[in-house]
């Protein structure tokens, strides 16, 4: 009870802020405005002559159901490929709060990984997965790559943020192993996993195209997706691409609504004074 | 009983404790004291098993101490409670990590006595400074251990609910039979609470001082400010 208490109470100040900050209110209406002037701008300039017969007829060449699944299908790959971010954050987290030399040992392993450009690296993913025929495969692991060390880094720097005396508590207590991680250290870094995710996410989406439109060399890949779509579109079809634009910040702006929002007023709890 | 035998504890080469050489009676009420950095919470962990040695051994009823000493209980300066857990589930969170179950009754009746029923289902943040430490307190009695360390505990507190505080700690030290080993850094806290006094400079100690006093003790009397006075003068020289 007294935690829906606080819940309520942190939302109604995060409400509060946002009646009554006027500078809040402002930056975020200069924004939207800014980007809907950058928006309007390109399309009238570069499109001027095509966009209005282009959209007037979008929904012959793509339908509705198409482009809702296509926004599925990049979602659900990003999802995905957040799934193992976060598995093989949980690994690295349970590894390195066990001892500190496997931090030290493990820590400059990743801290290289993640270093790694995803572009860089691309070509070499595609021709093998390519010639696996496992196409899905090679987009996530790109999506992997851009996508797990926000989580990753976010959670051991949460590690790091955890008062000494919970963890002196804990063992004095007898806290071991998967316990230890599932009740104390896993609940503790939860508002940095949170952060870690949004970051991951942002990531993810930065990288579908790349990861749904490949051509490269002799191979070429072509995933359902909204990344493939606004490749394939961008030049040709301002029509599919508009629509497919729209598609994207609609799953953005739900998923930050529905998911993210929520998640980070429930993180809350979790925070150390 | 605990017996500290030529304990020294090194960071790098930097000593922070040295030659330290004490025996700890069953049920004796004991206070480290000295100023920061003398090492009495370094000696407090030591023999909680939190920090190993570098040199020498604790033994606990004649067994060498390895590892942490779960025949002691530990309470933190700032309750070292977890956020997202109400107070109840902070006193029950020893038997949620090992997994071992517990007498609900009693666990009613120690929330009680420690005063934490009328809070129980609060969570720390919703909580006072000396709140919390009855939790810290109350979670420390939960798992029923014989020895009660307290890493300056009422430190953080104003002085009325300090003050109430230790008079229930003398008030369980004595119902609990424990063995009561606390850190402080205030002479006349330790001087109303201790049966002696163990003065720490410089990672050694300086001085070990019984307080025949009379409880309850009355920190206005001449006797209780003429040792207190001759513990300061030990801290200061």
């Amino acid at each position: 009870m007294n935690g829906r208490r606080n819940h309520h109470e942190y939302r109604y100040k995060q409400h509060h802020l946002w009646q009554h900050n006027v500078p809040t209110r402002v930056v975020f209406w200069v924004f939207t405005f800014a980007f809907l002037a950058v928006i309007v701008t390109l399309f009238s300039t570069q499109f001027q002559s095509v966009l209005p017969r282009s959209i007037g007829s979008v929904f012959s060449r793509i339908s509705i159901g198409k482009l809702l699944s296509y926004g599925l299908f990049t979602f659900l790959r990003l999802l995905t490929a957040y799934v193992l971010g976060l598995v093989a954050t949980a690994v690295v987290i349970f590894l390195v709060s066990i001892h500190e030399k496997i931090e030290a040992f493990l820590v400059p392993i990743l801290d290289i990984l993640q270093s790694v450009p995803v572009l860089a690296f691309f070509p070499l993913i595609i021709i093998a997965f390519a010639d696996l025929h496992a196409p899905e495969f090679s987009a996530l692991i790109v999506l992997f790559m851009a996508m797990t060390w926000s989580v990753m880094f976010g959670a051991l720097g949460g590690l790091h943020q955890i008062p000494e005396d919970i963890f002196e508590a804990a063992e004095i207590y007898g806290a071991k192993g998967f316990k230890k991680f599932t009740k104390i250290i896993f609940p503790s870094i939860f508002p940095n996993l949170v952060t870690g995710s949004i970051l991951s996410f942002g990531a993810g989406w930065n990288v579908i195209i790349i990861s749904e439109y490949i051509n490269y060399g002799r191979v070429e890949i072509r995933l359902p997706g909204l990344g493939n779509l606004l490749s394939s579109s961008a030049g040709n079809d301002p029509g599919i691409f508009l629509m497919s634009l729209i598609t994207l910040v609609l799953i953005i702006t739900l998923v930050n609504r529905f998911v993210w929002h929520r998640l980070t007023n429930y993180s809350e709890k979790f925070k150390f004074e | 009983m605990i017996k500290i035998d030529n304990v020294q504890k090194k960071y790098g080469r930097a000593a922070v404790l040295n030659d330290i050489n004490l025996e700890i009676n069953d049920q004796e009420f004991l206070c480290l004291v000295g100023e920061s950095g003398s090492g009495k919470t370094t000696l407090l962990k030591i023999i909680a098993g939190l920090i190993a040695a570098t040199r020498g051994e604790v033994y606990i009823d004649n067994k060498i101490l390895e590892g942490i000493n779960f025949d002691s209980s530990m309470v933190f300066q700032n309750g070292a409670l977890l956020p997202w857990l109400t107070a109840k589930e902070n006193v029950l969170l020893p038997f949620e990590l090992t997994g071992t179950n517990y007498d609900q009754k009693e666990i009613e009746q120690l929330l009680r006595e420690v005063e934490v029923h009328d809070f129980e289902n609060k969570t720390p943040r919703d909580l006072s400074g000396g709140q919390r430490q009855r939790v810290g307190i109350a979670r420390a009695l939960a798992v029923k251990r014989k020895i009660l360390l307290l890493d300056e505990p009422f430190s953080a507190l104003d002085i009325k609910t300090a003050t109430e505080l230790r008079q229930d700690l003398l008030d369980l030290w004595k119902t609990k039979k424990l063995t009561v080993i606390m850190v402080s850094h205030l002479v006349e806290e330790a001087v109303e609470l201790a049966d002696r006094i163990v003065v720490m400079k410089g990672g050694q100690i300086q001085a070990r001082i019984n307080v025949d006093l009379a409880r309850p003790r009355n920190p206005e009397s001449k006797e209780f400010i003429k040792v207190s006075d001759h513990i300061k003068a030990i801290i200061e020289s």
